[in-house]
C-alpha cells in the first residue's frame, strides 16, 4: 500500500483514531507512526480533531485501591529526570473569591439557612476527635514525595468551586481534609465533616478551614477500616460545631458511596 | 472547550510539567484530579471495571514514564490523558478478540507513539472547539453520526459495529468512511 498517499494515510489514521481500525492494518499502522512522519501528523491531526469528544464522557471515580497499587507500580521506576522547582500556588482574585462567595449564598439559600453576617470562627470541643490547623505549602508538597497521602473523597459547597479533599495518611493514622479555595465569611457559623457509619448514627470528624490549602487532621476513628463504606457529609452548624453531635444544620453535600479500603 | 475552566487546565498542566521533572506528589495530585474523567471514559469504552481499572493504571504509569511528552500547545490536558489511555483500551479490547495473542507484541510500539511530542507544523487544529465538532456531526446523515460516535465512544470495530447494526459490513465501511471524510471538510471550513 502506498502510504505516501495523504488520502490514504489520513483515511487510514482517522480510522486508527477512531478504532475502527483493527487486526493487521492497525498494527501496520502502529508501526508506522513511529517511522513515518506523514503518518505521525495525520494521527495526531485526528486525535486533535475528535479530542472534544473525548472531554464530553461523564466522570467517574474510579475504584480506591487502584490509586495506591498504580502509585507503587509506577514508583518502581523513577524516571530520570531533573527535580522542578515548585512555586508556590499563586493567591487568586479577590473578584473571583467574591463570586465563590456569591455562590455560596446562592447554596444557602436554597436550603434556606438564613446566618447572620459575621465571620466564622472556627474552634470549640465538641468534636470527638483532636483537630489541628496547619498551612500546606509547595514546598512541604515538593518534600512529601516519600510520603503521599491516599485520596478518600471530595466534599464541596453546592454552586461554587470550594471544596475539601478528605485523604488517607501513609500509615492509615490520620484523616487530611485540605481546603482548596477560600470561603468568605457569609454568617456567623462553621462547616463540619461528618462519616455517615453504616447503621449508626453520623460521627462528627472535624471543622473544617475555611482558607485556601489550610488543613485540618484528625486521627482515623476505630472502624473506619473495617469494611465501613466511606461516605462523608459536610454540614452548616454554629460556631463550634453541632451542639447536639448529630447534624443539626444544612447538609451542604453527600459523597457517593465508596469502597472501603 | 470541554467542560474544564482555564483555571483547571492550567493547574492540571502545571501537575503534568512536575510530574515531567519527577514530583511523586505532583504524579499523586494527578491522579486525584483527573482519573475520574480518564476512569469514566475507560469505562464507557471497555464496560468492564476490571479491565477499566487495568487500563487507568498503564495509562497513569505510562503518564509518569514520559509526561514530558505532553505539549502544552496541544491543547486540553485531559484530551491529551483520555487519548493514551482510548488507545491502551482499545490494546485492551484487540487482545481480547486475538486469544493466540499474536497482536500483544506490538502493544508497546503503540504506547510509545501515544506520546510523542507534537510537531509544529501540524499544530493547525489545536484548538477546535466542541461546538463546531457538534455542528459538522450534526451534518452528517444520521446512520454515518451513529457510526462514528459507537465507534469512538463504544471501541467497536467495524464488524462489531454491522453485527450491531444489522447492516452489511461493507455499508458500515462505507458510512464510517464517507462520515470521517465529511467530518474532516466540514472542520476545516472557516
Amino acid at each position: 500500500m502506498n502510504y505516501d498517499k495523504p488520502e490514504l494515510v489520513s483515511l487510514l489514521a482517522s480510522q486508527y483514531v477512531l478504532g475502527t481500525l483493527r487486526g493487521p492494518a492497525r498494527r501496520r499502522l502502529e508501526r508506522l507512526r513511529i517511522s513515518h512522519p506523514q503518518v505521525q501528523e495525520a494521527v495526531q491531526f485526528w486525535e486533535d480533531l475528535l479530542q472534544p469528544l473525548a472531554l464530553q464522557i461523564d466522570a467517574i471515580k474510579p475504584p480506591l485501591p487502584a490509586r495506591a497499587q498504580m502509585l507503587a507500580r509506577a514508583f518502581e521506576f523513577a524516571p530520570l529526570r531533573q527535580p522542578a522547582p515548585i512555586a508556590a500556588a499563586p493567591r487568586r482574585r479577590r473578584r473571583d473569591a467574591l463570586r465563590r462567595s456569591v455562590g455560596f449564598l446562592a447554596a444557602a439559600s436554597v436550603i434556606g439557612v438564613m446566618l447572620v453576617l459575621g465571620a466564622i470562627s472556627l474552634g470549640g470541643g465538641r468534636l470527638s476527635f483532636p483537630a489541628s490547623h496547619q498551612r500546606a505549602d509547595s514546598a512541604e508538597l515538593a518534600n512529601a514525595d516519600s510520603m503521599l497521602p491516599i485520596y478518600l473523597a471530595r466534599v464541596g459547597i453546592p454552586t461554587s468551586s470550594m471544596g475539601w479533599m478528605i485523604s488517607l495518611s501513609p500509615d492509615h493514622r490520620s484523616l487530611s481534609i485540605v481546603a482548596s479555595d477560600d470561603l468568605y465569611s457569609v454568617g456567623r457559623g462553621t462547616v463540619q465533616l461528618w462519616w455517615l457509619r453504616n447503621g449508626s448514627t453520623p460521627m462528627p470528624l472535624a471543622i473544617l478551614g475555611t482558607e485556601r490549602d489550610s488543613t485540618v487532621t484528625v486521627t482515623v476513628p476505630p472502624d473506619f477500616e473495617s469494611g465501613q463504606s466511606l461516605v462523608f457529609a459536610i454540614s452548616l452548624e454554629p460556631s463550634g460545631g453541632s451542639p447536639t453531635g448529630l447534624p443539626s444544620g444544612a447538609v451542604l453535600d453527600r459523597t457517593e458511596r465508596d469502597e472501603a479500603i | 472547550m470541554g467542560r474544564h475552566s482555564s483555571e483547571d487546565l492550567d493547574r492540571v498542566r502545571k501537575l503534568l510539567d512536575q510530574v515531567a521533572h519527577g514530583s511523586k506528589a505532583a504524579f499523586a495530585a494527578l491522579y486525584d484530579e483527573t482519573s475520574p474523567y480518564v476512569y469514566g471514559a475507560l469505562l464507557r469504552l471497555l464496560r468492564n471495571p476490571q479491565w477499566a481499572t487495568e487500563a487507568l493504571q498503564d495509562c497513569y504509569i505510562r503518564v509518569w514514564q514520559h509526561a514530558d511528552g505532553y505539549a502544552a500547545e496541544r491543547g486540553d490536558p485531559y484530551g491529551w490523558l483520555i487519548g493514551i489511555a482510548r488507545y491502551r483500551a482499545l490494546d485492551l479490547l484487540r487482545a481480547q478478540t486475538d486469544r493466540a495473542g499474536r497482536l500483544a507484541e506490538n502493544a508497546s510500539d503503540l504506547r510509545d507513539a501515544a506520546v510523542v511530542p507534537k510537531n509544529p507544523e501540524t499544530e493547525t487544529l489545536t484548538l477546535i472547539d466542541l461546538e463546531h465538532l457538534q455542528r459538522c456531526l450534526a451534518h452528517l446523515p444520521a446512520a454515518q453520526r451513529e457510526c462514528l460516535l459507537l465507534g469512538y465512544y463504544e471501541g467497536h470495530s467495524n464488524q462489531e459495529l454491522a453485527d450491531r447494526l444489522h447492516l452489511p459490513l461493507g455499508t458500515v465501511k462505507a458510512w464510517i468512511r464517507r462520515g470521517l471524510v465529511r467530518l474532516r471538510s466540514c472542520m476545516e471550513e472557516p
